[in-house]
């Protein structure tokens, strides 16, 4: 193809315009950071617009170092939900697939419905709490990791590339006399790591992300996730019965804009770090999931 | 299949261990810990833990009675304290005792919840016997008709919010308080704060507070009332002193025409009216100098003097108004709390052993008798009071120097407002146990013809369901539509807003009128 | 197999089952089974209930608005992204714009309040510095759909997108050299090319959105909204949460749950109806 005049033009137009749609997108995180990063004096006379003035971390040590914001134990507990319950999440997840995906499975299509039928047919929050209540899943981190160890949308995921999986390979190994686990381990395990990946990130994003479901079921203080303490902290302004006041740490004012925007930094910055290594996964999986579905 | 037995082993020893690790690390929750008959847990609102925790003198009384606590910490809000109750009885994770309401007593106790204390009381608690059959307002209030107690009121100090506004800045912007009689002279001292300090700080708004902006009424005459002949407005779940209003009032109008005035003029937090304000905003506010004037907690005044007031303006200083009048010089009776507050009800898990049920009796029989109360409302003689020449109690430490330590050292303090244990209250030790600000500010406003009485309601089984659902909607309804008028957002006209009355009406309002005033008739005059 | 077999009976059908208490008059000392039944009482109720219009439509115009106005916009943004020729500004656009779909929703509203603050928030100090009042934007009905809609966008526009993208990478080179042969230019090619090369994508997207038009962003609503936004901003899913965990009466859980089976079953009815569409004109299956 060429390249006229015009063409770069408009290329150089086109890109100039993407990018600061695409800077739009982040800037208002960039500007949370730049909030928590300035100094209090400056906030509240409203002389932070669009870069960090007095710059300092002073308000993330505040609000890390304070218990009672209950910011460090929010982090710590959603890290450990989202790491046990990605693990128990993929394992569950791969197996099912693996076994709905067999054709020499027999019940694998009504199992198979009554997955999709739950699915699309929601019980709703209420009778969900009755019944997860009994099973003694109320203030109990179980409830992170064990309810949504099978999400449908990931199984059907799972499933569809399980099934793509040429029947070959695996009776080649049949008639050498190999089982299903070591079918499982040996053949589709190594192929799969792409596919594992993938859930992985599905599961440990929407496990990190979760509001509801602690929400309803953990009420503890020292149980909440991050996301719930960021509600707290910043939403319903509530941090332990304690009010933000004005204080001075090393020189540094901070105020209540200070410290929520650090709160606010803090539960995202996990997300932010790990996103570039990911990313690639996540659109794997969208692929799967929009063009096989 | 056959083949994937393995698999299954595998898969099921794996999703155990992970449950069994999970529920290992589950938090402290329930009576772990708690020898039998030596201590019991209860579920409290988390700001009353956090508060019982700093008490000196509840130490005492633990240490004396020998009986531990393990307090199970719930919301801070009282509305979703009492849903974690409902959550709670369905999830069959109810600690040994539970801070809760008298209409949740009333329903769940006979379907089985909660204990009936009834006969356990009559054998281990001789003093709060005594209390009971003493107070027959009190037996009435918490006995069921057959006789059953499924809840306990605690008792509360008499006391009602105070005007508190910021005395410094009042000087500078020429105000003189003493000079503010009714609320025309209430608005104008408004407006000219707004004039002084608003010309450059367009955050400042003269009067500002928390929870319902919908507190006033009082002032104009409309709060919700009981009585023989007719009961006006919601009454219960709290509304007989914050957030008590009566839109069936003629006066109500008026009300929301001055309100209407102080949101268009810029007087009052326009974020507050819209109820997207918190507890912290007001406070900064109150601090920081966005706000000069509140209608709140008695104590409220010495509080910003002690919690950084000073601190943001060397000039802070803090001072409780007069309460207002009519325009002929008659005092606008004020609304107060409750003698016995029907919203922190200590009520009893029906599925408790005996000696439990014992030991939760014998800690509150305690504050019930003559060294129980002498401690909860004094301390310990030689370290927190003195016994004066004529018998009388002195507190010998400093109460500001006391409630000024920080949040969750230990100090000596008698705040009984708060739900610590279920007991008695002594009125005169509660008001010595102040700063002069708010000690003098008592003397001088918390006297009989500045306050309307308030009474506390007893209802049947099916009227506290039907009560505690019409007003959980009306109530809500009813504030939604004031906030439109007070913002503008509906026009005030006297033919709109009898549409809203009627409205609210048919809603369920008439209905809870009658309610209430058919329990204020069985309970007083019967 | 057995674990996910018996996931999906203890924690998916389980609450299925539990949904008998829209039969009952339930109460939580009493359990499902000693509670009293009272038949379709309920759901007699919900057709009565003036507020469930409210709620639905709601319901339905956040859908509506996400469908108009959400939609269409990747679309537009990935045929402008599949222009660009240098390869940086390409993956870099792509992976600042797919962020916001990774942040929580506790996160991205949290940022909304710290922006729109009518006291300290950087819009305000706009508006103000442009000779406006502050506005009270989270406090006004009128402001909750607008700004529902816009944190739609900022999350979603990047994910969609990376779907019509891939979709463009699949069109044959030959098609636009084809094209140019007959003196199409850029914009030509852009509408007359892309566009149609991508549209059986567009379609399933599109019918995904019109299956899922009652679920609603359920975590962003309950963080965003408060009393003085309901009229705009209460949606069945958050009336059904207030009925059962905020209510300040008793907790009417038969009656929140029958409002909830009757959503699902609605919803339910959408999706399979959308899926025998999908499969019929575009070839695909939801599932």
């Amino acid at each position: 193809m060429k390249y006229s005049r015009s063409d770069k033009a408009f290329d150089a137009m086109n890109s100039a315009a993407l990018l600061l749609i695409a800077a739009l997108c982040v800037y208002p995180f960039l500007y949370v950071l730049f909030l928590a990063m300035s100094d209090g004096k400056y906030l509240s006379r409203g002389e932070v617009t669009f870069l960090p003035k007095g710059a300092s971390l002073e308000a993330f040590r505040y609000i890390l170092a304070n218990p009672r914001f209950n910011v460090l134990s929010g982090l710590t507990n959603s890290f450990l939900y989202t790491i046990v319950g990605t693990l128990v999440s993929i394992f569950c997840t791969y197996i099912t697939a693996f076994v709905l995906s067999r054709t020499r499975f027999r019940h694998r299509n009504w199992i198979m419905s009554f997955f999709i039928i739950t699915w699309v047919f929601e019980a709703g929050i209420i009778p969900q709490y009755i019944v997860y209540s009994r099973f003694g899943f109320v203030d109990n981190p179980a409830v992170m990791i064990i309810p949504g160890a099978i999400n449908v949308q990931f199984l059907i995921i799972a499933r569809s590339f399980l099934e793509s999986v040429p029947k070959e390979l695996e009776e080649a190994a049949f008639v050498d006399g190999a089982n299903d686990w070591v079918i499982l381990t040996r053949i589709f395990v190594p192929l799969s790591s792409t596919i594992i990946a993938t859930l992985g990130t599905f599961y440990a994003v929407s496990i990190w992300n979760q509001y509801l479901i602690p929400q309803i079921y953990l009420k503890s203080s020292g149980l909440q996730t991050v996301q719930q303490v960021l509600k707290n902290v910043v939403i319903t302004d509530s941090a332990s019965g304690t009010t933000f006041r004005n204080l001075i740490q090393n020189g540094i004012i901070l105020n209540q804009q200070n410290l929520k925007s650090a709160a606010i930094f803090i539960s995202m910055l996990p997300i932010v770090c790990v996103y570039p290594f990911v990313m690639k996964y996540f659109k794997k999986g969208i692929m799967i999931g929009a063009v096989k579905g | 299949m056959k083949m994937l037995k393995r698999v299954v082993m595998l898969t099921l020893v794996a999703a155990s261990v992970g449950a069994v690790l999970l529920t290992g690390c589950q938090g402290g929750q329930g009576a772990a810990g708690i020898k039998s008959g030596k201590g019991y847990s209860m579920f409290m609102r988390s700001t009353y833990i956090d508060w019982i925790k700093e008490l000196k003198w509840y130490d005492e009384a633990e240490k004396r009675t020998g009986i531990h606590v393990e307090y199970v910490r719930g919301p801070e809000e009282f509305a979703d304290c009492y849903s974690e109750v409902d959550q709670r009885i369905i999830s069959k994770n109810l600690p040994d005792a539970v801070m809760t309401k008298l209409t949740q007593t009333n329903v769940y106790g006979p379907q089985g919840v909660f204990a009936n204390l009834a006969p356990y009381i009559k054998k281990y608690a001789p003093n709060l016997q005594a209390y009971i059959d003493a107070n027959p307002d009190y037996r009435k209030l918490v006995t069921s008709p057959d006789g059953a107690i499924y809840g306990l009121c605690k008792e509360t100090p008499i006391f009602a919010d105070f005007i508190g506004y910021r005395a410094d800045q009042f000087a500078k912007a020429g105000v003189d308080a003493s000079k503010i009689k009714t609320v025309e002279d209430f608005t104008d001292a408004l407006r000219a704060l707004k004039k002084h300090f608003g010309k450059d700080n367009r955050n400042y708004y003269p009067l500002c507070g928390r929870d319902s902006v919908l507190r006033f009424a009082a002032w104009f005459g409309c709060a919700s009332s009981i009585s023989a002949e007719k009961s006006g407005g919601v009454y219960i779940n709290g509304h007989y002193k914050d957030g008590s209003f009566d839109i069936m009032n003629e006066d109500a109008y008026a009300m929301m025409q001055t309100m209407n005035q102080w949101y268009a003029e810029g007087l009052i937090n326009p974020e507050w009216v819209a109820g997207t304000t918190s507890e912290a905003d007001w406070e900064s506010a109150m601090l920081n100098g966005n706000g000069s004037v509140f209608y709140d907690y008695y104590n409220r005044a010495e509080w910003f003097m002690e919690n950084g007031g000073p601190n943001s303006d060397p000039d802070y200083k803090m001072a409780v108004l007069d309460f207002l009048e009519d325009g002929k010089g008659n005092p606008m009776k004020v609304t107060t709390s409750l003698k016995y507050n029907d919203e922190v009800v200590t009520a009893v898990n029906a599925k408790v052993s005996e000696a439990t049920i014992k030991a939760i009796l014998k800690f509150i029989d305690y504050f019930y008798g003559k060294d129980g109360i002498i401690l909860a409302n004094y301390g310990v003689e030689g370290q927190s009071f003195k016994l004066a020449a004529d018998g009388s109690k002195e507190f010998i430490v400093d109460y500001a120097k006391e409630e000024a330590a920080a949040a969750g050292d230990k100090r000596w303090s008698f705040l009984s407002d708060r739900l610590t244990v279920c007991k008695p209250v002594d009125n005169v030790a509660f008001f010595k146990w102040n700063a002069p600000l708010i000690s003098e500010a008592a003397g001088r406003l918390l006297v009989d013809k500045n306050l309307l009485k308030s009474y506390t309601l007893k209802f049947s089984e099916a009227d506290s369901k039907e009560l505690s659902n019409l007003v959980a909607s009306v109530y809500a309804a009813e504030t939604a539509g004031m906030v439109t008028f007070i913002n503008g957002s509906s026009k005030l006209t006297p033919k709109s807003w009898a549409a809203f009355q009627d409205t609210m009406n048919k809603k369920g309002l008439r209905r809870i009128e009658e309610i209430q005033h058919e329990a204020f008739v069985t309970t007083y005059t019967k | 197999m057995i674990p996910g077999f018996a996931m999906l009976v203890l924690f998916k059908i389980g609450p299925v089952f539990a949904m008998v208490i829209s039969l009952q008059d339930y109460s939580a000392a009493q359990g499902v089974l000693g509670s009293r039944w009272v038949a379709l009482d309920n759901y007699i109720r919900v057709f009565k209930d003036p507020y469930i219009l409210t709620i639905v439509k709601n319901t339905l115009i956040l859908a509506v608005l996400s469908i108009v106005v959400v939609f269409p916009l990747p679309i537009i943004f990935s045929l402008f992204l599949n222009e660009v020729r240098r390869k940086w500004v390409h993956s870099a656009v792509q992976a600042l714009s797919f962020l916001p779909y990774f942040i929580s929703a506790a996160v991205m509203v949290s940022i909304t309040y710290t922006l729109l603050s009518p006291s300290y928030g950087i819009v305000n100090e706009v508006i103000v510095a442009c000779g406006g009042t502050a506005i009270n934007f989270m406090a006004k009905p009128s402001w909750f759909r607008p700004i529902y809609v816009i944190l739609e966008i900022w999350q979603t526009f990047g994910y969609s997108s990376i779907i019509y993208l891939a979709s463009m990478t699949a069109i044959d080179l030959e098609i636009y050299e084809a094209a140019e042969v007959d003196g199409a230019n850029r914009w030509s090619k852009m509408v007359h090319v892309t566009l149609p090369s991508i549209l059986p994508s567009v379609i399933v997207m599109l019918i995904i959105s019109v299956g899922n038009i009652f679920t609603v962003n359920l975590d962003r609503i309950l963080l965003m909204y408060n009393p003085s936004v309901y009229p705009t901003a209460d949606v069945i899913q958050t009336y059904v949460y207030r009925i059962a965990f905020q209510s300040t009466g008793f907790p009417d859980y038969s009656y929140g749950t029958s409002v909830n089976v009757l959503k699902s079953l609605i919803a339910f009815a959408l999706v399979v109806g959308v899926n025998k569409l999908a499969a019929k004109f575009a070839e695909t299956r939801l599932f």
